[in-house]
Formats: structure tokens, C-alpha cells, sequence
């Protein structure tokens, strides 16, 4: 029987071309698609999943209210904050807390910039990175040890490290002044760790070269990681976390602080009034749901055109029920035809998937392939198109199987009036999706390129960002005098941070007038005389630095930006006082608000404070068409300075640009989408465009000869699908209008969704669909009526 | 074999019912071959579907071999309809998509008959009507006659005790009717009882029994020959001539 069904099925695509391409081609295409978003999905729900104690890691996070009402969730705490919890509460069984930290790495005269962290001894206990050599226990003991990763053991000691031996008690000399001594080899952190380092060294190395930051509860500088004891519920443990910090510090102490699990930081980054509130999962729930969307709209096609063409089919129909058919056995007969069809569909989807995975992986920037020795992966593939087979096959097969006998044979079974109005519904919900897809993507491209071209308040454009050694900061003042002197450069500028991102931060600050018990979190960056004028901050009070300035503990300058003004509550904030970080001075400047974080948040308190010596972040303004010679300058200035490291730069706007890398991926899969939901849709419509064209002939011909115009005719035929693409229209506007505004508001800023969005997204459907119903209508309506009514 | 008791068909015409069986009684015994003649619009077909559990009665009663088919279901109906009756159309009704061969076989599929079997049946079924050259074709590569002799063939090869043909010869030539006439009487010979549904005075003339029927009434209903299995036919010519 089965064998039968089959024969049938692939004998019916033969003699129906045109049906059976557009059904291939419209599975095929939904389905590479809905391929290519659940490879990315699942890429993205793997993150963080390979610890050993997977379930038991979080993340500490402080909850800060800065008074306005607001809360900000801080994902750093100070330093002392890890050894306090894991010492007074039991269920906590390990603690690490650990700081991102670049070095020059200098091994057998070869020189390369690696990053990692300085960590706790507990990080190893914590996370899951594997020892390759070397002593786990032991490895961060002694400060100026080091442990890298297995990538920088081949990349120093050769791919053969293991077996030379050469690896463990090996000097690195980093930042040309410190001699550190590998202590032992982890495994590469994977793709999906959120961590990504390349090696380790203890804290107490850092505390050393800076003794004040030890035991400083003010310092909101460090990601801490804990691990609960088995069956902890952690929501126990947040209700203890503060009065933990209040028992151990007069300071100031977080209004709130919470476990957010290590498997969730990657996916949910996001906090509102300190609670998550989503982050990356947007996008892993957008393009989920788009791929259902794309699925459905495919399997729309194909309910159509096989209920459109069922009294083609119904005499069939009734010709087996006459000689024996059940019920049953034709449903079997159809949804075969429909799984054969999906299954067809999905061998072509795989291998288009294949051939473009390469580009695909190019567009989002990740590492994707399809496992096809994977037993799971073949059991969700086959799984999926089954689905999609029998919800595709299923409409039509019941329907088709619940002709009349008689009514089919005496040819009476023409559209039911339900069936037509059916069809019409699913052309409906097919366009709402499509241009419901459309102007998401519309949305989300605006908002990606008013991302790019925001005034920021702070020029980003032509400036190029080097950093030099902390320890060379002094020398390199003399360097950019010459520069400036040289011509080629604008303006110069030293900063301690990336000021279009900057991550210092402290809730240390007490200023003139503070409320006994107000504490607020403040982003801190440390520059020269020259940061405001070189990226043209516009100031609104006061004055800038001056060069020279004094940095006296008793005696220091800061300028503010509005934000800070408001936060500390001064209507005139100039000459006031400030103190923190043990270091006493006075206002002498307010900035306007400038963006120096995402644009997800809202500009935050900032306060920049004259220290040029802290300040190894060169900020560098070529002169206009002189950037190659400018370039040149600065990279022989570097030299001559620090002839040991390579010169490496980046421009500013390429690093902004880098930090909506999310958004702008988004942007271009929304595009894609969109297209091939479009697409799929406009074959779904040609093929039903084909048969009412087909359905009219007769029609036609008979207008025709009674003296119809083409353009008449063309009206005709195309009115009906103008209506439903009117319709779908109307519904998915709105639709569209609330999910876009939704995911606009996660943006602190961001566009308003307006009319010309809309229009454009109307534009490409009426106009792609009146295209695909013309090249059917016209050939209909140009046809010669002698032809058409004499096969009638 | 078939009791009909005041069978009745209607249509609602707004608040008036239109009549297309009024009152109809007749018994048919098994081996007997019946052919319903009339004008059109008479009922006849509407008789023959019914009869043939294809159509429903507004009315009436309805035994098949002493089975109560008004009372019964769905299913039972069909296993019935499956099990004792073929069909043959005016309009050949064969599957496009499918061979001569294919066409033939359809019956013993939906009868989950075993694969072996079915290729012997239907290679006697193909044998006996002279049809094996055309067994790979496709419907639409035969011509009329040959289409409804695969019609009958498909109608036959279940063993049916009972065979309705609706306007059999409808659409063939007068040479190419008589073939099919032919083997209906050899058929009937056989032992199949058969109801036939024409115009033609001819293939009446072939059947034991006429009835005729005008404006949904029986106007006279007359046994012309004894329905007996003994008839002496002459074998052998039925489907020459097709």
C-alpha cells in the first residue's frame, strides 16, 4: 500500500510541475531557514553548559540605588566581597573573584598582547577548565606564577610542549618588567565559555603592585563567581547576602545582591529594578519565533495549492472510494504525498544548508556545522520535517478525503464556499507573518543604523586608540608634544579607559553635602588636560584642565557630567569637594552628558578627574587627510618608546561599531528572513495565482468576447488577492507596531517606529505580490478566448 | 439479494420538496439482470447509486441480503459496498495517474490483499479481457472502449456478486458497446448479478428484467427472459469486437 501511495505521489509531481516546484521550492527554502536559526539557537543555548557544577556557579550581583528611584544592577563587587561570603555562609563552598587584565607576553624574543585574568585561588575549583600540566592545588600559591592556556603553550613552547617538557617552570617576561613562572597548562577555554582568557595569575600579583586596592570595599571592580553546596536553594543565600556586607563593613553596602547562575549570564545580561530582564534570549526567542513563522508560511503554500487543486483531485477521490477506499487508507494516501514532499524538501534544505552554512557562519560571526554523524541531530531533522509534512499534508488530506462519492462523480464538488474562504484566511495569516517579518526587519535596521550614526556627544569618528604601558605613560608625554608638533595630528589625548566604554566605576565617592547614609555608584576615568577639546565634549559649566595641574592626594580636579551634577544633587556643583579612593580635590568642570556605555542604558554619573599618569590609553585625532602620516608618526613614537611590543591600533568608530556587534547581526538575519519569507510567500501566491487564472479561463474568455479590456481583466483577476494582502496588512501593523516598540525598549535610546517604515514594508509586499499575480493574470488575459473556450 | 421498501429521494426546495424516487418497491434476486430504463431526469441513476450505497434515501427501507443498510453505519455500509458490489461509469471514472495494470489492482489493495495474489488475479483479470499488451499504459492512451474495458475489468476483479453499471455504453461507439455488452452477458452467465442503468432499447435487450421508470415512479417492470445461470451464451466473443 505504501508502496503504492508512493508511486502515486511522485507520478502526480511529475504530471503538476509547476505545483510541485513551488512546493519543493517553498519547504525547501522555510526549511533552510529554520535550519540555519535553530543551528544559531542552539549555538546559543550552549553557552556555559560544559562545567562540571554547572547548575551550582553563579555570578554575584549588587543592586545599587542611585536615589532616583532607579535600581542598577552592578555586575562587579569590591574585592574583599568573595572570602567575606564564603567564610560566613556555610552553603557557599567556593568563591573567586577575578579581573580582566591584558599583558605583553615576551618569550624567547618573540612579543604578543594576550589577555587574562588575575584571579582567586578558588577559580579553578569553581569553573571547569581542565589542568593539562601542573598542579591544580598548588599553581596559584605564590604570587608572579602564572598558568596559561593550552593554546599559549603551543603558541611559546610548541605543539609539542607536552612531550619536551619545557612548559612547567618556564619564565614569561610581561609588560617587559615582570618575570612570571608557569605553574601549569588549563585546556582552552571553549567557544561557549562567556569566559574567555588566556591564562591566570593569582590576585596577591596585582596587590602587590597596587597595595591600596587590597581589602577596598568601595571598589566595584570584580566579577565574582561563587559554588553552592549541592541542593542549596539560592534563593536562600540572596535573602543573607547584604547583612553578610553590612556585618563586615561600615562602608556603604549594596541595597540588594543576588545569585544570577553562570548558565544564564550569557543569554540574560539584562536587569531592571534588579531583576533580570532578559538580554541575548530576545533574539534567541525572535528568531525562534521566526523560524516557526517561516515553517508555517511554507506550510501554508502547500495546504493551498493541494486544496486549490482538490477538484482536480476529487474525482480520484471518489474513483477509490468507489472501488474500496476507506477513509483512512486516502488520508494515508495524501499525508504520504505530503511527507514525501517535506522529505524531498528537506535533502534539498540540507544541502543548501551545507553549501551556504559558510556564508551564513561569515553573517553571524560564529562557528557553526551540522553534526551529521549526530544521532540527535538526525532525529530533530527527520522529527521537524515530519512535522512539517503532516501539518502541511494534513488540512488537505481530510479534507479531500471527505468528499461525497457521488457529489465528486457527478462533478458537483467544485469550492466549497468554506474551503475558498480558508484559503483565503491562510493567504491572510501567510502575509500578515511576511510583512509582520518585514517591518521588524525594517525596525531593527533603522535602529542599527541610528546605533552607527549616533551623536554619542563625544567624537568617535577619525580617532585612532593605542594604549602604551602603564609604566611608560610619563615618558610618552614628550612624544606627544612632537606629534602635535609634527603636523599630522590633530589633537592627543591619555585616558585610563575606552571612553565610549568605560568600565571603572566606584561607589567610593563622598562629596560636599552627602547624605549620611547615600551611596552612589560612579564610573570613574582618568585623563590629561586635553580628553574634553580632542573629542570635543561640549562643556556647560566651569572650565577644563589645565596642564600641570596638581595630583596631590589633598589637591585633585575633577569634571563632572550632568548626571553626576544631578546625582549628587548640586544645582552648582563648581569648587565643591569630592574624596574617594582616598584622594581629596574640588570640581572645576561639568561636561555635558556624553554616552560612555551602551546605548541600552541611560547615561550614567560620571566623574573624570586629572591624573594623567594613570591615564595609558592613547586617544589620537589625525589631521583631516593626513591619517597615513599620522599613523606613521605615532607608530615610530611607539617604537622608539617601547621598542619590544608590536604596535597595534583601532579606530574609535570600529570599536563602537564592535559593541552593537548583537544588534547589527540581528539587523542582517532580520534582512535575510524577511527576504526568503517573502519569497516563500510570493510562491505560495503564484501557484494560487495559477490556478484561479486557470479556474477563470473560461471566464475570461467569455468577457473577452464580450468586449472586456486587459486592463479590465487584469483588475479582475488581481482584485481579490489586493484585498487579502489589504487585509493582512491591516493586521499585521499593528502587531508589528507592539512587538517592535517592545524590542525598541530595551534601547535607553532609540528611534521612533514611524509611518515611513510602514510604507516601505507595504511598498515591497504589494509590490512583489502584484508581480507574482500578473505574470499569471496576464497570460490569462491576453489569452486568445477562441483557445480557451473551445477546451471548455 | 435487494428489497427496497417505499424508497423515497427529495430535495428541500425552500418549503417544498422536490421528488426524485417516489414510493419505490422492488426486490432483485440474486443472478438476475436487471437494466432501468426511463427519460431523463426519471431517477434512474439516483436508484442505481442507491442501491449501490453511494447515495443515501430520504426514506424508505433498504435490505441487502436481509441486512438493514438504512439502519446500518458508515463503515458496515462500505464493507458491504466493498465486499459484494463493482461499479462501472458512464465516464470510465479510471485514475489518471495510474497504469492499466495499476488501475486494475486498486480494488485488491483497498481489499488488503496479499502481493502475490493481487499479481495473479489481475494477470488472469488482464488474460481473460485481452488486455495484457496494455498493461503499462496510461488511461489517457487508450481509446474509449479500451478505457471502459479496463472500467469493467477494475469492476470485476474483486469478484463482486453484484456489478451496477450506469450508462456503460454512454460514451463509446456502437461496435465498441456491444463488446462491453458482451462481456457483461458473459459476466452474467458467470453468476453476477447485474443492474444497468441505459437509454438504449439494445443493451436492454441483453438483461433478464426491464424496469422503467417515469418522474420517480415504476411504470412497468417486466421480466423478459428467465434469469438462469443454464442461458447458453456464446463464449468466447465477448470482447472481440472492442
Amino acid at each position: 500500500m505504501l508502496r503504492n501511495h508512493l508511486k502515486i505521489a511522485f507520478r502526480s509531481f511529475r504530471r503538476q510541475k509547476e505545483t510541485a516546484f513551488i512546493n519543493l521550492a517553498g519547504l525547501a527554502l522555510g526549511m533552510v531557514a529554520a535550519l540555519f536559526i535553530l543551528l544559531w539557537v542552539q549555538d546559543e543555548l550552549s553557552y556555559d553548559q560544559f562545567h562540571q557544577d554547572k547548575d551550582r556557579i553563579y555570578q554575584v550581583m549588587n543592586n545599587i540605588s542611585p536615589g532616583n528611584g532607579e535600581i542598577l544592577t552592578w555586575e562587579n563587587s569590591p574585592e574583599p566581597y568573595g572570602r567575606t561570603i564564603k567564610k560566613e555562609l556555610p552553603e557557599v563552598v567556593a568563591a573567586t573573584h577575578q579581573m580582566l587584565w591584558g599583558h605583553v607576553f615576551s618569550f624567547d624574543d618573540r612579543l604578543f598582547s594576550e589577555t587574562g585574568y588575575y584571579a582567586s585561588k578558588d577559580f579553578f575549583d569553581v569553573f571547569t577548565y581542565p589542568f593539562l600540566a601542573g598542579n591544580v592545588e598548588t599553581a596559584l600559591d605564590e604570587p608572579n606564577t602564572i598558568v596559561i592556556s593550552e593554546r599559549l603553550a603551543e603558541k611559546y613552547f610548541g605543539s609539542n610542549w607536552r612531550r619536551t617538557g619545557r612548559t612547567l617552570g618556564q619564565q614569561i617576561l610581561l609588560d617587559d618588567k615582570t618575570e612570571v613562572t608557569v605553574t601549569g597548562v588549563f585546556a582552552t577555554p571553549p567557544e561557549h565559555s562567556s569566559l574567555q582568557f588566556d591564562y591566570v595569575q593569582p590576585m596577591e600579583s596585582i596587590l602587590k603592585q597596587y597595595p591600596d586596592w587590597r581589602n577596598h570595599w568601595g571598589n566595584y571592580w570584580y566579577d565574582l563567581y561563587v559554588k553552592l553546596d549541592k541542593n542549596v536553594d539560592p534563593q536562600s543565600v540572596n535573602a543573607k547576602l547584604v547583612d553578610v556586607i553590612k556585618r563586615n563593613t561600615d562602608l556603604g553596602h549594596p541595597e540588594g545582591m543576588f545569585l544570577h547562575p553562570l548558565t544564564k549570564k550569557y543569554l540574560y545580561s539584562k536587569f531592571e529594578n534588579g531583576k533580570v530582564a532578559g538580554g541575548r534570549i530576545e533574539y534567541v526567542r525572535i528568531f525562534f519565533a521566526a523560524a516557526i513563522f517561516i515553517l508555517l508560511i511554507a506550510c501554508i503554500n502547500y495546504m493551498n495549492l493541494a486544496t486549490a487543486r482538490s477538484s482536480k483531485r476529487s474525482r480520484e477521490v471518489g474513483v477509490r472510494k468507489v472501488v474500496g477506499a476507506g477513509r483512512s487508507s486516502l488520508v494515508g494516501q495524501f499525508m504520504t504525498e505530503s511527507v514525501v514532499t517535506t522529505l524531498l524538501a528537506a535533502g534539498i534544505a540540507l544541502a543548501c544548508t551545507q553549501i551556504f552554512l559558510g556564508n551564513f557562519n561569515a553573517l553571524t560571526g560564529k562557528v557553526l556545522f551540522i553534526d551529521l554523524s549526530s544521532f540527535s541531530f538526525w532525529g530533530v531533522f527527520l522529527g521537524v520535517a515530519l512535522l512539517v509534512g503532516l501539518l502541511a499534508g494534513s488540512y488537505p488530506a481530510f479534507m479531500l478525503s471527505s468528499f461525497k462519492i457521488i457529489n465528486v462523480l457527478k462533478g458537483k464538488i467544485s469550492s466549497r464556499i468554506s474551503d475558498v474562504n480558508l484559503r483565503r484566511g491562510l493567504v491572510v495569516l501567510q502575509f500578515t507573518l511576511s510583512i509582520l517579518l518585514i517591518i521588524g526587519a525594517i525596525g531593527v535596521r533603522n535602529q542599527v543604523s541610528y546605533i552607527k550614526n549616533k551623536n554619542l556627544g563625544i567624537d568617535r569618528n577619525n580617532v585612532v586608540y593605542f594604549e602604551v604601558d602603564h609604566d611608560r605613560v610619563d615618558k610618552f608625554q614628550v612624544h606627544k608634544e612632537r606629534l602635535l608638533n609634527q603636523g599630522a595630528v590633530d589633537g592627543i589625548t591619555m585616558v585610563s579607559d575606552n571612553p565610549i566604554s568605560i568600565k571603572g566605576a566606584t561607589g567610593d565617592p563622598k562629596w560636599e553635602g552627602m547624605q549620611e547614609d547615600e551611596q552612589s555608584i560612579f564610573n570613574v576615568i582618568s585623563t590629561d588636560h586635553a580628553f574634553v577639546p580632542t573629542m570635543k565634549i561640549p562643556m556647560v559649566a566651569g572650565t577644563n584642565f589645565e596642564k600641570g595641574m596638581s595630583t596631590d592626594t589633598a589637591n585633585f580636579h575633577y569634571i563632572i557630567n550632568e548626571a553626576a551634577a544631578r546625582q549628587m544633587g548640586y544645582e552648582n556643583p563648581l569648587d565643591k569637594r569630592l574624596r574617594f579612593w582616598g584622594y581629596e580635590g574640588r570640581i572645576i568642570g561639568v561636561v555635558e552628558n556624553f554616552h560612555f556605555a551602551s546605548l541600552h542604558t541611560a547615561i550614567r554619573p560620571l566623574i573624570i578627574r586629572y591624573e594623567p599618569e594613570r591615564a595609558n590609553r592613547v586617544l589620537l585625532r589625525p589631521a583631516i587627510g593626513r591619517t597615513e602620516e599620522a599613523l606613521a608618526d605615532a607608530e615610530a613614537a611607539f617604537k622608539e618608546l617601547q621598542p619590544s611590543t608590536p604596535f597595534s591600533y583601532e579606530f574609535m568608530d570600529k570599536k563602537y561599531e564592535a559593541m552593537y556587534q548583537g544588534e547589527i547581526t540581528t539587523g542582517k538575519l532580520a534582512d535575510l528572513f524577511a527576504i526568503i519569507a517573502i519569497i516563500i510567500s510570493c510562491l505560495g501566491l503564484l501557484g494560487l495565482a495559477a490556478f484561479t487564472a486557470e479556474q477563470r479561463t473560461k471566464e475570461i474568455g467569455i468577457r473577452k468576447v464580450l468586449g472586456a479590456s486587459i486592463g479590465h481583466l487584469l483588475l479582475l483577476l488581481n482584485r481579490e488577492f489586493g484585498l487579502l494582502i489589504l487585509l493582512a496588512f491591516a493586521i499585521a501593523i499593528p502587531t508589528a507596531w507592539y512587538l517592535l516598540n517592545r524590542w525598541l525598549g530595551q534601547f535607553a535610546y532609540h528611534i521612533e517606529m514611524g509611518w515611513p517604515a510602514i510604507a516601505v514594508a507595504g511598498l515591497i509586499i504589494v509590490l512583489a505580490a502584484v508581480l507574482t499575480v500578473s505574470f499569471h493574470s496576464i497570460r490569462t488575459a491576453t489569452k486568445n478566448p477562441v483557445d480557451s473556450l473551445r477546451y471548455e | 439479494m435487494i428489497v427496497l421498501k417505499d424508497i423515497e429521494k427529495y430535495y428541500r426546495q425552500g418549503l417544498r420538496k422536490a421528488w426524485i424516487l417516489n414510493q419505490i418497491n422492488l426486490e432483485i434476486k440474486e443472478g438476475e439482470f436487471v437494466t432501468i430504463m426511463g427519460p431523463s431526469g426519471a431517477g434512474k441513476s439516483t436508484l442505481l447509486n442507491i442501491i449501490g450505497m453511494l447515495e443515501d434515501p430520504s426514506a424508505g427501507e433498504y435490505y441487502f441480503y436481509d441486512e438493514p443498510v438504512h439502519k446500518l453505519g458508515e463503515r458496515k455500509r462500505s464493507d458491504l459496498h466493498k465486499h459484494y458490489m463493482g461499479f462501472v461509469f458512464q465516464a470510465y471514472h479510471l485514475i489518471d495517474d495510474l497504469t492499466v495494470y495499476e488501475n486494475i489492482e486498486t480494488p485488491l489493495l483497498y481489499r488488503g490483499i496479499k502481493g502475490k495474489d493481487r499479481k495473479s488475479i489481475v494477470a488472469d483479470i488482464l488474460d481473460r479481457f485481452r488486455i495484457v499488451a496494455k498493461k503499462d499504459l496510461f488511461p489517457d492512451q487508450l481509446s474509449g472502449g479500451q478505457q471502459q474495458l479496463v472500467g469493467v475489468a477494475r469492476a470485476v476483479v474483486s469478484k463482486p456478486r453484484l456489478l451496477l453499471a450506469d450508462e456503460p455504453t454512454g460514451n463509446l461507439h456502437t461496435k465498441q458497446g456491444e463488446g462491453i455488452m458482451d462481456l457483461f452477458k458473459e459476466l452474467h452467465d458467470d453468476g453476477v448479478t447485474i443492474i444497468q442503468v441505459t437509454h438504449s432499447e439494445k443493451n436492454a435487450s441483453y438483461g433478464t428484467r426491464i424496469i422503467e421508470l417515469v418522474d420517480g415512479n415504476v411504470k412497468t417492470d417486466e421480466t423478459i427472459r428467465e434469469p438462469s445461470r443454464a442461458i447458453d451464451a456464446s463464449k468466447g466473443e465477448a470482447s472481440e469486437s472492442v
